[in-house]
Formats: C-alpha cells, sequence, structure tokens
C-alpha cells in the first residue's frame, strides 16, 4: 500500500517555526510597548506623588559635567547652578571656500582666509575653542562653549540659614546641607532623577498628615482623611450587602437549577443571560438606578431631609422663618431652622408658606458684577448678598460685549445648573457657569458670605446674611451681616423658642432606629453612606455572581454525588461540600470585585458622593466623600499644584487596591487544594 | 433476534433465586468458578431462608426518547451478593442508579413500573430521596473521596442524618473503618487528608463513609474498574465481608469477578434483562443462549 502523502513535499519545518517566532516577537514588543507605558505611568505617579506625600520631590537635576560655579540663592530659596556647555556648529558659507583656505579666529569673529589673502567672515561667536573647514569647503565647523544658568527651587519650608553648598569633585555632586546636617542634592554628572527634597528617610509625618486632614482648597493643606473614610464606609456596606447576595444568588443560579424544562427553566435562563450582560453594563447606569432605588425610593417615603425644601413660613404676626418642615401634626408644624434648630409652630401663627427658592428656583435680583484687585469676582444683591468668587473658580464666562471687564451694575439671576454648578446669569454681562463646590469653599476660604442657608429674615422684617457663629443662651450671633450692623442679639427677637430634638413621628420620611446610633437608617436614603455603598454593591453583583458560579463549577460533580448519595440534601450539600470548596474561587473574585468598586467615580457621583467635604462620616445616613471623586477633582484644579497632590491621592488609592489584591492572593493560596 | 428476544423478556417471569443462607468463605480458590461451585454448595448446605430485598415489576427507563431500559422483572435477595453483567450501555448502571434515585440529578431520565427496596416503593415522588439514601448507599466507579480529613470522610454521613456526640462519632468512624478494612493503615492519620490515600485506599474509604450509615442495600457501579489487580482484591475481598450484614448490588464489565464476588448474577443486554440465576448456574449452564456466548467471551 503506498502512502497517499507519497511524493508531497512537506511544509519546511523552518517555515513553520518561522511563523511562530514572528508571533512571539510580535508578542514580545506589544509586551515591552505595555511595560513601558506603565512604568512611565508609575514613575510618574510616584514622582508626582511623593512629593506631596512624604514630603520629598522626585525631578531631574542638573548636569553637572561642566560646573563652573554653584551659589546659594537665599532670597529666592534656591541654588543657582551655572555651567558651561559645549556646543558645536556649522557655518555655512555663502560658496565654497577655495582649495586651501584656512580659518582664523578673530576675536568674535570667525574668519575664512583664502590661500591669495583674502579674508570672509562666515560668523561670530565667542568661546570659541576650535573652528575647521568641514571636508567640503561649504561650511566651518565650530566648538564653543556656552553658559548656562539652572536654577533649583529648595523647598519653601526649609530654612537656608546657616545652609552651605558642597561640591563633590569625584561625582560632580552638588548638594545643599542644611545646619540639621541633613544634604539635598541639586546637581550631579550626567544629571539624573534624584530626590531633591530629602531629610534622610521620608518624611512619614507628611504621609499621617496628608491621611489624617480633610482636603482644602490649598493644595499644601489639602488632606485625604474625608475621601479615605468614606471610601472605606461605602465599601465595608458593599461588602456586606453584595457578598451575601452574591453568594447566595449565584448557588440558586448554579446548584438550584431546573433540571427539567418549564417556566422556571426559562426564568433560569433568562436570569442567567442577563447576569452575565449586566456584568458589561456601564457603571453610571447602575448610579442612576441607585439614586431612583435608594436615594429617593420611587419618592414612596416622602423626601429625604437633604431633599425637603428650604420654605419660608410668614407668621400672622409679621415675622418669617426660614426652614425646612420636617413633621405636622394636628394643629402644630416641626420646623427644621438652621438659625434656631427645632422650633413648633401653631397652625394658627401660620401665614403663608413659600418656598425659599435658592433651592430650586432662580433668583431674579438687580445687583452689581465686578472684578477686584484681587482678581475676586464679587456679585452684590440684596436678595443674595455678597458672593465672592475666585476667578480661577470661574468655570465659563461669556462676556456679551466682549470688553475688558469692567465693575457694571446688572439685572442678575442666580440660579442652580445642573452638574453641580451655580449660574450666574446677566443679560447685559453674559453668563457665567461657577462650580457649587468650589463656590462654597471659596466663599469659606476668604472669609465672606456663604450664598446658602445663611440668610435670615428677622422677626421685624429686618434681612440678616451671613455665618451663624454662635446660638447660646438666648444670644445669636452673626458674622458679617451685609446692610445691618448688629452682630449679637437676643433670640427672643428672632423667632419662635428651640424645642429641644426633632420629632420625627410624623415626618413623611421613614425612620428606623434611634437617630443618635451609628445605625439607625430612614427611607429614603438620600446621598448617604448606604445609598452609596448599595449602589456600588449593584455595579459589583454580577462580578460576584459570575465568580462565585465559576467557583461552584469547578467542583467536580463526582463530590456533588458523593455528598447526596450519602442523602445529603441539596442544602447539605452546598453547604458541607461544594462552597468549602469554593471558597478560594469566591474569595478570589469578590476581592477583584470590591477592587473595581473602590475605583468607581461615576455611580458615587450620581448617587450624590460629595467631591468636597470636611467632615468625617460616623453614620449610614452620613453624607461621604470617595478617593476616586476626590483625585477626579483635583485633576480637575488649574493650580498645577494640585496634580501633586492627586497623585499622592492615586499612590493611597493604588496601595489599598494592592493591599486588596495582596489579600486575594493570600487567600488563595491559603485556601486553595486540590478536590480530587 | 432482538426481537425475540424482546418478545422473550417480555414473557419473562421473575426467576426465583433461593438461597440458604451466607457462609464465611474466608479462602480464596484460583479459579473462580470453583469457588462460586464452593459457595453453592456452601449455601445449599446451609440452613435458612432467603428473603426478597428488591422487587422490580415491569420496570422500565428512558433518558428522553431512548428507553434504557425494557420492562424489567427480577428480584434481587436480601444479604447477598448481585452481579449485574453485560456489555456497555445495556443499561445494568442505569438500573442502580434508578435503585437509589441518584438518576432524578439528570433532566432527562423517567421511568415507569414499580421499584420496592424493603417494601416501599422507591419510585413513589413522595418519597423522600434523602432517608432513601440512608437505606440504600452507592458506591462510585472512581474513587471519589471528599477533600476533607479520612475522619470527616467518614463522618460525614452521620452528621448529615442524626446529631452525635463526639464519642460517638469517634466509635462509628472506627467501626466504619474497621468494617472496611481500613483501619489499620489510616488509624493513625485520621486528620490527613482522604485524598492522600492510593486508589484502592479511597475506594474502600468510600465503602467505610456509606456504611457509617448501616444502609440496607449498598449499591457499588464498577468500584473496581479505576484500580489496580492488588486493590481491586483488597476491595472484592471487603465485599465478600460485607455480603453477611448488606443486600450489595454490584455492576461490573469484569466477568472473573462476578464469579468471584456475587451469588446471584443478572445478564442485561440492550436494556433488557436477559437471564438471572445463581451465579454458578450464570457461568456454567446459562438457559439463554445469549448469556452462554456472553460468559464464554464469545462476544461483548
Amino acid at each position: 500500500m503506498t502512502s497517499l502523502l507519497e511524493g508531497r513535499q512537506a511544509i519546511p519545518a523552518s517555515r513553520r517555526n518561522r511563523t511562530n517566532r514572528r508571533f512571539l516577537w510580535v508578542a514580545l514588543c506589544v509586551t515591552s510597548l505595555s511595560v513601558l507605558a506603565l512604568s512611565v505611568l508609575l514613575v510618574t505617579v510616584l514622582f508626582q506623588g511623593a512629593k506631596h506625600l512624604f514630603g520629598a520631590e522626585v525631578a531631574v537635576v542638573p548636569d553637572t559635567t561642566h560646573l563652573v560655579s554653584a551659589e546659594l540663592d537665599e532670597r529666592g530659596q534656591s541654588v543657582q547652578l551655572v555651567t558651561r556647555e559645549p556646543r558645536t556648529q556649522h557655518l555655512e558659507l555663502l560658496e565654497r571656500a577655495p582649495e586651501g583656505a584656512t580659518v582664523r579666529v578673530d576675536g568674535a569673529d570667525v574668519l575664512v582666509v583664502a590661500p591669495d589673502g583674502a579674508e570672509l567672515r562666515a560668523g561670530t561667536r565667542t568661546d570659541v575653542t576650535s573652528a575647521a573647514l568641514t571636508p567640503n569647503r561649504h561650511a566651518v565647523r565650530i566648538e564653543y562653549s556656552e553658559l548656562v544658568t539652572h536654577e533649583v527651587g529648595l523647598p519653601s519650608e526649609r530654612s537656608l540659614d546657616g545652609a552651605s553648598i558642597e561640591t563633590d569633585a569625584q561625582t560632580g555632586r552638588v548638594a545643599v546641607r542644611y545646619t540639621n546636617g541633613s544634604t539635598q542634592i541639586v546637581g550631579q554628572r550626567g544629571g539624573t532623577l534624584a530626590r531633591t527634597h530629602v531629610v534622610g528617610s521620608p518624611n512619614l509625618k507628611a504621609a499621617k498628615d496628608f491621611l489624617t486632614t480633610p482636603p482644602s482648597m490649598t493644595p499644601t493643606n489639602a488632606g485625604f482623611n474625608a475621601p479615605l473614610l468614606g471610601s472605606i464606609w461605602i465599601l465595608v456596606v458593599c461588602a456586606l450587602s453584595a457578598l451575601p447576595l452574591g453568594i447566595g444568588a449565584a448557588i440558586m443560579l448554579e446548584e438550584f437549577r431546573p433540571r427539567r424544562r418549564g417556566p422556571t427553566h426559562w426564568v433560569h435562563r433568562i436570569v442567567q443571560t442577563n447576569v452575565r450582560n449586566l456584568a458589561g453594563v456601564p457603571s453610571i447606569v447602575y448610579g442612576l438606578i441607585g439614586l431612583t432605588v435608594f436615594c429617593r425610593m420611587f419618592g414612596l417615603f416622602g423626601s429625604a431631609l437633604q431633599y425637603a425644601p428650604y420654605q419660608r413660613f410668614e407668621l400672622t404676626d409679621g415675622r418669617t422663618i426660614l426652614g425646612q418642615l420636617v413633621a405636622t401634626e394636628e394643629e402644630v408644624y416641626h420646623l427644621d431652622s438652621e438659625l434656631l434648630g427645632h422650633v413648633k409652630l401653631e397652625r394658627s401663627s401660620l401665614g403663608e408658606v413659600t418656598q425659599w427658592p435658592i433651592k430650586d428656583e432662580p433668583i431674579e435680583c438687580h445687583g452689581t458684577v465686578e472684578l477686584n484687585d484681587e482678581y475676586l469676582f464679587v456679585v452684590r444683591a440684596p436678595e443674595l448678598g455678597e458672593i465672592t468668587i475666585d476667578s480661577w473658580a470661574i468655570e465659563h464666562a461669556e462676556l456679551a460685549d466682549g470688553g475688558p471687564f469692567s465693575p457694571r451694575e446688572v439685572d442678575l439671576t442666580f440660579s442652580m445648573g445642573g452638574q453641580g454648578r451655580y449660574v450666574i446669569e446677566t443679560p447685559d454681562a453674559g453668563r457665567m457657569y461657577v462650580a457649587r463646590d468650589l463656590v462654597r469653599d471659596t466663599v469659606r476660604d476668604i472669609d465672606t458670605v456663604p450664598i446658602r442657608e445663611h440668610i435670615y429674615r428677622m422677626g421685624d422684617g429686618r434681612v440678616l446674611r451671613g455665618e451663624l457663629m454662635k446660638l447660646n443662651d438666648g444670644e445669636l450671633s452673626i458674622r458679617r451681616a451685609i446692610g445691618e450692623d448688629v452682630t449679637t442679639f437676643n433670640i427672643k427677637d428672632v423667632a419662635l423658642r428651640p424645642d429641644g430634638k426633632p420629632d420625627y413621628r410624623n415626618r413623611t420620611m421613614l425612620m428606623l432606629g434611634d437617630e443618635d446610633s451609628s445605625f439607625h437608617v430612614h427611607f429614603p436614603m438620600g446621598a448617604s453612606v448606604l445609598a452609596g455603598g448599595l449602589t456600588l454593591m449593584l455595579v459589583i453583583l454580577p462580578i460576584i455572581i459570575i465568580a462565585t458560579q465559576e467557583a461552584l463549577r469547578a467542583v467536580p460533580d463526582s463530590l456533588r454525588s458523593g455528598a447526596l448519595a450519602l442523602g445529603a440534601t441539596p442544602w447539605q450539600m452546598v453547604w458541607g461540600m461544594t462552597l468549602p470548596n469554593a471558597v478560594p474561587g469566591i474569595m478570589t473574585g469578590a476581592i477583584l470585585a470590591m477592587s473595581r468598586a473602590i475605583g468607581e467615580a461615576a455611580p458615587i457621583l450620581v448617587v450624590g458622593g460629595t467631591i468636597f467635604i470636611t467632615f468625617l462620616p460616623d453614620n449610614l445616613m452620613s453624607g461621604f466623600a470617595a478617593m476616586p471623586l476626590q483625585i477626579y477633582m483635583w485633576t480637575n484644579q488649574p493650580d498645577p499644584e494640585f496634580k501633586k497632590v492627586a497623585a499622592s491621592g492615586i499612590l493611597v488609592l493604588l496601595t489599598v487596591l494592592l493591599l486588596f489584591n495582596a489579600s486575594a492572593v493570600f487567600i488563595r493560596q491559603k485556601l486553595q487544594r486540590p478536590l480530587t | 433476534m432482538i426481537q425475540s428476544d424482546a418478545a422473550a423478556s417480555r414473557q419473562h417471569q421473575p426467576v426465583p433465586v433461593e438461597l440458604k443462607s451466607p457462609v464465611n468463605h474466608s479462602s480464596r480458590v484460583a479459579n473462580p468458578l470453583a469457588a462460586v461451585a464452593q459457595r453453592a454448595i456452601d449455601a445449599r448446605l446451609s440452613s435458612g431462608e432467603t428473603t426478597t430485598e428488591l422487587k422490580v415489576r415491569d420496570f422500565s427507563a428512558w433518558y428522553g426518547d431512548f428507553q434504557a431500559l425494557h420492562n424489567l422483572e427480577l428480584d434481587i435477595p436480601k444479604n447477598r451478593v448481585t452481579a449485574l453483567i453485560g456489555p456497555s450501555g445495556c443499561g445494568k448502571s442505569t438500573f442502580l442508579r434508578w435503585i437509589n434515585r441518584m438518576n432524578d440529578l439528570v433532566a432527562s431520565a423517567r421511568c415507569s413500573g414499580t421499584l420496592e427496596a424493603g417494601g416501599t416503593n422507591v419510585l413513589d415522588r413522595a418519597l423522600d430521596v434523602v432517608e432513601l439514601r440512608r437505606r440504600v448507599g452507592m458506591v462510585f466507579q472512581k474513587p471519589n473521596p471528599f477533600p476533607k480529613s479520612i475522619y470527616d470522610n467518614v463522618a460525614f454521613g452521620p452528621r448529615l442524618h442524626y446529631r452525635l456526640k463526639k464519642r460517638e462519632l469517634d466509635a462509628l468512624v472506627e467501626k466504619s473503618l474497621r468494617d472496611a478494612a481500613l483501619w489499620d493503615e489510616v488509624k493513625d492519620r485520621l486528620d490527613k487528608s482522604a485524598l492522600g490515600l492510593s486508589g484502592g485506599q479511597q475506594q474502600r474509604l468510600c465503602i467505610a463513609r456509606t456504611i457509617a450509615l448501616s444502609p440496607e442495600v449498598l449499591l457499588m457501579d464498577e468500584p473496581c474498574s479505576a484500580l489496580d489487580p492488588k486493590a481491586t482484591r483488597r476491595v472484592e475481598d471487603l465485599i465478600a465481608e460485607l455480603r453477611n450484614n448488606f443486600t450489595i448490588i454490584i455492576v461490573t464489565h469484569n466477568m472473573q469477578q462476578a464469579a468471584r464476588v456475587s451469588d446471584v448474577t443478572a445478564f442485561f443486554f440492550e436494556g433488557r434483562l436477559i437471564e438471572i440465576d445463581e451465579t454458578l448456574t450464570i457461568f456454567t449452564s446459562p438457559k439463554n443462549p445469549q448469556t452462554e456466548e456472553y460468559v464464554t467471551g464469545r462476544f461483548g
């Protein structure tokens, strides 16, 4: 029998191997590129972040190979390094130099001398060390040196008193020696990346400060405690809700799947397919679901306190109270007033109630807009008080006439724009968008009038604007009242008596637990830690379900048969056999899911994560900030210093992430064992 | 030919298998048939009644549209070893898996007829399979020890069904392991993983795990097919010892094994029970020519 392959030429092994090698080469290139990109990213973040986090700055220090002098400039808080850098240059000639021509340097002039003695100026250059015609005689190649001054900034917090410059001839290293003996490299031969702000070991106090102080609008003061703690709170809520729910769902889908065809079988298929699809849904969609389901709860329980409108309660005796209606009884209204705390109002004494417009409706007013000497943008109107905004906080301003900005008197509309912005609209001066959070902070920082919730109408009809300073012993202090120089007055003049703690019994909002406890809950949840955590739960639930299903599927069926054959109920089989053996897989999946949750910004933003808060969450109903939001907000700041702050934040986030992943690896190593 | 077989099996009446009380045949005889003959003689000599453990009437089983078993009629005697033999796909494993309703796990499996174990209808929908499986234990083809300690493997079943004190459980584990002839090999490493045992030890552990619940019936689905000859011999010895206390039904491809360990042999072919009789009869003077062809190795 002859082979069918008789006489056929085999494809040379070398050719087949070539394809193999080609693939490996491409793979190698792609991998190197990715590694390169990743290292650049990491190095950038590390160097940027280290400055803020450890008080150390990593930068390129100048090359000192040709150092001429190094001087300390105490006034400029810097070191001036002067180097003489060798340079070469080709001076092109208009026409080719005759054969036998030479080059002569006369002072700053470079001259070409022909054999017949004629001289032609090729160019001028000082400090020329050598000059010669190029072989083709079309140009003169000169070598010269140039003095270059490098200014290396020193950290402003270090005192330069008694500091000195040290140069090491051997390494070319130039360093500043401070009086406490620590040194800082400011120049090196060849130039290199070096920490220019190193004080012995990394400054752990700076890192501690960063982790324990609240965010601030001043980059040097900006801390990370509120976002860090906020993230931890929502992650704990997220883990505690997502794990039992996800693992339970996976057990239901995997171990209790309907075996026979029928309606349950179809439901199972639909759920199964959609769990997989849900894992790919953009997280912002979950944010919207979370907003509807958790924050607002379909409006079933009324509005959350945060959403209760501010209302103006005009009393029959002419007095006015600004506050939120929190509960109503037969004949009594309960109000929460920023100024007075809890207030009981008799229905008969209540006149007109109007909604305070600053919350939802635009305020039409007439006022002035000006840009002052400090580049602070000032809006003044009787209805608003005085709003001062750093000009850099203004995201966008259109001037109707396009001319330079000058103080002007305008009609303006003040309203809440979308996307967390105020819109100040002036018919003749154009429209201005201002980030709401920035305004609040800016206002606070520069010690002017906060624009919300601090406008008080007095019983006698007077309007006071200012920051509430003190409320005790029947005396009330308001700082910076405008149009009214009274700063302290008797509370009896202002409004009704404060009356202890709020009574929530008849509140539209549903309240579970004592309000003072850390774990009380109110429905709807509003922009609370609980709502944020539950929304993140939605994001990671499909991931956890899928990971758990995979882990359960990896448990061999022989173990299930073995358990069932011994008379185990399906639940006993799951609890005693499949689940324990799936734990490593489940934990790995769960922790990777948590790693995703920790980096999610979009859903948190939608459910009302705050970009700027200075208080720490201390119960399930607290407002919160989150690390990714804070980082996003910092990277958006125009001040370049914030880039470093953001990088520090990223470092903290990455560290937490690494810890998570490390624990996943640890658990897998610890618990994983062969199953057959 | 198949047609006539089908007709034959429809008319097939349960063969009364009359055996006397079991006798210990501790010594192994080199020739398996000689062993069977010896056992049959022992049985005839000894006195006592045999009772039927499993009564099967008009039992058919399907996987989807495929009928795997056709109108089985047979009785399986109590405290005897019954071997089910036949070529692959003849339905013997399917039958075995219906006895403790493991086929409930197969979506497409269904059946008709009656299958009574100790007087209760196994196929009753209202029957609690959890309770059934405690009474009808099963050992699988491939040893499937749980990834737990040896102790926990044996204690797994009892813990499912009873609340036992530690001392009671210890005693039960020891007794089960002794009964499975494994105690001496593992008594020093009860807390070690069962996965560290050899294949034969693992299979005996699975048997110990099953008999810890004192089931009435022990189903074995080719328990030695994944084992080497030495381990096979240990398991066969174990089966010989267990036959005093349990009704054992063993599926095997190995006819010598059937001859060595069983009292009664049933020959299945293409979903039908061709013949069931005392093992000696099946192997020496079968009534059906197909059985003869199969046991003499002319086909299958």
